[in-house]
């Protein structure tokens, strides 16, 4: 495994063939800067058969990658190193071997900046388009090609995209089939005229156009090879609110998502966030139907999306909660709403006590939009009308947690908080258990410093439900020696499985050290099958058994 | 400000052009030969693409050796031997179609459980196309003969004795003559429906008049049986290996018709196919991209005089 270690070494050398040392900071004689950082994750299998875990062939398995990047003047570039042999089990398919994953230049003036190779964008809220990377999810959407932007100046920015998505990873980046074509613009407007350049609500337009075009060779229908989403959006934000809305409509785009039918697809999404001293509260609203976009017609998963659909639900931390019964995001539309109040407690007050006392209730619905049927799979193959926040009273999902946080003491702090979910488990397939899974859930976590040095974090948790595997507690203790080492021991028990036999324990410890920005840990024992999702994007995890190495640090 | 309005302006008429121009607003969805494959076949993900054609695999006029033959012919071995010696010393140029086929049955003969011989000669290796082939191409004298290209000879006899099969063989592939149309083949095969789907492309390299066709052969690389041998002691030769046999004609005894009159050159067609195998035909392999034992022999025949003027033979691998 070393020679992997030395690859950024390489590459270094091969960029500074001089073997120069290169200094920190810039000037006309100065090479340039060089930075970036390197992450390893080795991890060793054990077939267990109580938990249903499987070693592969190899026993050993490797995800690791190292940014370099280079910095001089108008000039910045840079590479990604990747490296799958193989890739960690549940990890999606086609991330294999070793090679450059990643690799840009960019050369900026103050109006100007032009990017030729892969590079991720943003346009909005990511409801047209959105290529990001997420090394725990195994998504990697970004664009090979050319972006440019440009500051027109009186606060108007524009954007343009031009390039294929990377696809998968085969010791190089595979790409798609489609081309991806994208132009956006924003209008800071306070920035346009002198009256409002001092005012203290600023608000922004923007609008944007995406196409895509993919060959038509379907043998049966005729496709679409050009394919458009446009999307308008308006921002609003002052000392105390923030208001954002933006509308996404695309055209006929039949695809495996959509069971290749050609309706229109739209979506409509505002938020709204209030904060005060000590208060805040944030309120989302979205409707989408029928808005995947992808580069490849044909993919499903996280392959080649160029879009993004925004998942309203609280990003949970607890391993019951998170891993359990999270949220994914339904493809083929939602209508989803969130509210996120926190509010704390003065000091010294009843309720708050010497410290202050923190409250944070967020409560989360996701329904499936109410849809007519057409039954013109035969003929034109619309599929069905709905509209912008119909709802049908077909629950996806919902998610209400109050959480209170109290400072006791210098030494000590705690959280409860409260759970309670239901999740439609036909909609989102994480367990093999069909139908609604109601649960309710507490969680009681502590951190005691017994000094400076030393303190010890502990989460209680317990999840209980007569659904599907029924009810399940975890232990969490985690002991720190700053600034370099830390202990982790997790207990997951299955304790209310209806089938005695799986009542099973998952206790996984670790031990870390970290040094400046370098953190080892090694971990050792059994991890759960369950769903891994970032911002409402999934991924199986399988159960596994064996030892973790982990590696992290940059430069 | 005068900027900011000049911007306004244009950023919208810049998006409506790319609008206007990147975006495919589909009114009729179903193709007109919606029908012609039969996409139920395709196991998924998605729905069914048809596969890029790249390069063409020969650039030179190839041979088909028609072999007529049958499993009660004592002499038919020697023959299949030189056609089968033709075929690996001409690889890829010479391509040979084992034809278990004569117009009244003779030789073609095949026992049921009641007769005292069975299983001896049970397999019937016959072919709807195959016994056409020997009726309506005049002359057909008896097995084995062959058709060489299905061109006739300067006494104009199209069916040749299996001594000559070399000679006429070698004459062909010494002229080398020009190419009037070349052809190319893209096969997907999925063992959980069984499904077959068959795509060619054909190019017209000289200007042709006539009426031209494509016909599709499902060959079984090789199938061991009982066979007659007159060199052999006993005759029954019960392990016997049969090459190249003819199983199946994909799209029929004279094939799908490209042209009825004239194809200019450059001229190109694409014809698709699909075909489910019947559950007796074994396959070697079942794993993506192993070989199933089976191939297509892909070949462009004037319908009026019957003659080859190109053909290619492609292995059938599984796509999954």
């Amino acid at each position: 495994m070393k020679h992997y270690l030395y690859f950024p070494l390489i590459v270094f050398l091969l960029l500074n063939p001089r073997g120069q040392l290169l200094a920190q900071n810039e000037g006309t004689s100065n090479p340039g800067v060089v930075s970036g950082n390197v992450s390893v994750i080795v991890q060793q299998y054990n077939d267990d058969a109580k938990i249903g875990a499987v070693a592969p062939p190899q026993n050993i398995a490797m995800n690791a990658f190292s940014n370099i990047l280079y910095r001089k003047g108008k000039f910045n570039g840079g590479i990604r190193i990747e490296s799958y042999n193989p890739s960690l089990l549940g990890y999606p398919v086609g991330y294999n071997g070793t090679g450059i994953g990643y690799f840009f230049g960019t050369f900026s003036t103050d109006r100007l900046s032009v990017t030729a190779g892969t590079f991720y964008e943003q346009f909005g809220s990511g409801m047209v388009l959105r290529t990001y990377e997420e090394n725990n999810l195994g998504i990697d959407n970004s664009i090979v090609g050319v972006r440019v932007k440009y500051n027109a100046g009186k606060g108007i920015y524009l954007k343009g995209v031009y390039g294929k998505q990377r696809f998968k990873f085969d010791s190089k980046i595979i790409q798609g089939p489609g081309i991806v074509r994208g132009f956006d613009t924003e209008w800071q407007i306070n920035d346009a005229f002198n009256s409002m350049a001092d005012n203290r609500t600023r608000f922004v337009v923007g609008g944007s156009f995406v196409s895509k075009y993919q060959d038509d060779k379907n043998p049966v229908l005729y496709v679409p090879e050009n394919v458009g989403s446009a999307a308008g959006r308006f921002s609003l934000f002052s000392s105390w609110i923030s208001f954002s809305t933006e509308y996404v409509y695309k055209i006929n785009d039949p695809s495996a998502d959509n069971n290749y039918i050609y309706k229109n697809g739209q979506a409509l999404l505002f938020n709204v966030n209030i904060f005060k001293k000590g208060f805040g509260l944030a309120l989302a609203a979205k409707s989408t139907d029928n808005m995947t976009f992808r580069s490849d017609r044909n993919q499903s998963l996280t392959y080649l999306l160029i879009n993004y659909n925004p998942a309203l639900t609280k990003v949970h931390t607890y391993v019951l909660i998170s891993t359990l019964y999270p949220y994914g995001t339904n493809i083929l539309g939602e209508v989803a709403f969130q509210a996120d109040l926190t509010y704390k407690f003065a000091k010294n007050t009843a309720l708050g006590g010497k410290y202050g006392t923190s409250i944070a209730i967020n409560y989360a619905l996701a329904l499936a939009p109410e849809r007519e049927y057409l039954n013109d799979l035969e003929t034109n193959r619309v599929g069905y009308t709905t509209h912008l926040f119909a709802a049908s009273d077909s629950l996806l999902y919902s998610d209400l947690s109050i959480e209170l946080a109290k400072k006791f003491n210098k030494k000590f702090k705690a959280k409860l908080t409260y759970f309670n979910l239901a999740f439609n488990a036909d909609a989102n397939q994480v367990t093999e258990s069909h139908g609604m899974i109601y649960s309710n859930a507490v969680v009681f976590e502590g951190v005691y410093k017994f000094n400076r040095k030393n303190s010890l974090r502990f989460e209680l948790q317990g999840l209980f439900t007569k659904d599907d595997r029924g009810n399940w507690t975890a232990l969490v203790l985690e002991y720190n020696i700053s600034p370099h080492w830390f202990f982790a021991l997790i207990d997951q028990y299955n304790i209310g499985n209806p089938i005695e036999s799986e009542r099973v324990h998952y206790l996984y410890g670790t031990v870390g050290y970290i040094r400046k920005t370098t953190r080892i840990s090694l971990a050792y024992g059994r991890q759960r099958e369950g769903i891994f999702c970032v911002g409402g994007v999934c991924r199986a995890v399988p159960a596994s058994n064996g030892v973790n190495l982990t590696i992290t640090s940059s430069f | 400000m005068n900027k900011v309005f000049k911007i306004s302006f244009i950023i919208p008429l810049l998006a409506l052009i790319i609008w206007s121009s990147s975006c495919d607003k589909i009114e009729n969805v179903y193709k007109p030969d919606f029908g012609g494959i039969d996409t139920s076949l395709y196991p998924g993900p998605g729905i069914y693409e048809i596969p890029e054609f790249g390069e063409y695999p020969s650039e030179a006029q190839n041979i088909l050796l028609e072999d007529f033959t049958g499993h009660t012919c004592v002499n038919c071995p020697v023959a299949g031997d030189i056609a089968h010696e033709l075929k690996e010393e001409n690889s890829g140029r010479v391509i040979v179609a084992s034809i278990h086929a004569s117009p009244d049955s003779t030789f073609q003969d095949f026992t049921i459980p009641s007769d005292p011989t069975y299983p001896m000669y049970s397999h019937n290796f016959n072919t709807e196309a195959g016994t056409e082939y020997t009726i309506d191409i005049p002359g057909f004298i008896g097995n084995p003969t062959g058709l060489i290209n299905r061109t006739t000879d300067d006494a104009g006899q199209i069916w040749k004795f299996h001594p000559s099969w070399g000679a006429q063989v070698h004459e062909i592939l010494d002229n080398n003559l020009p190419l009037l149309m070349n052809v190319q083949v893209n096969t997907n095969y999925y063992t959980e429906t069984r499904g077959l789907f068959v795509h060619v492309q054909s190019e017209t390299f000289r200007e042709l008049a006539g009426r031209y066709n494509l016909v599709i052969y499902l060959i079984d690389d090789e199938y061991i049986d009982w066979q007659k041998d007159k060199d052999a002691d006993p005759e029954d030769v019960e392990f016997y290996h049969h090459h190249d046999v003819l199983l199946h004609n994909i799209n029929g005894t004279w094939g799908s018709q490209l042209f009825d009159g004239s194809s200019a050159v450059g001229e190109t067609f694409v014809n698709h196919y699909t075909y489910q195998l019947p559950e007796d035909i074994e396959l070697d392999g079942s794993d993506p991209n192993s070989d199933t034992g089976l191939s297509l022999i892909v070949y462009l025949m004037n319908r009026d005089t019957y003659e080859i003027i190109q053909v290619i033979e492609q292995g059938l691998l599984v796509t999954y």
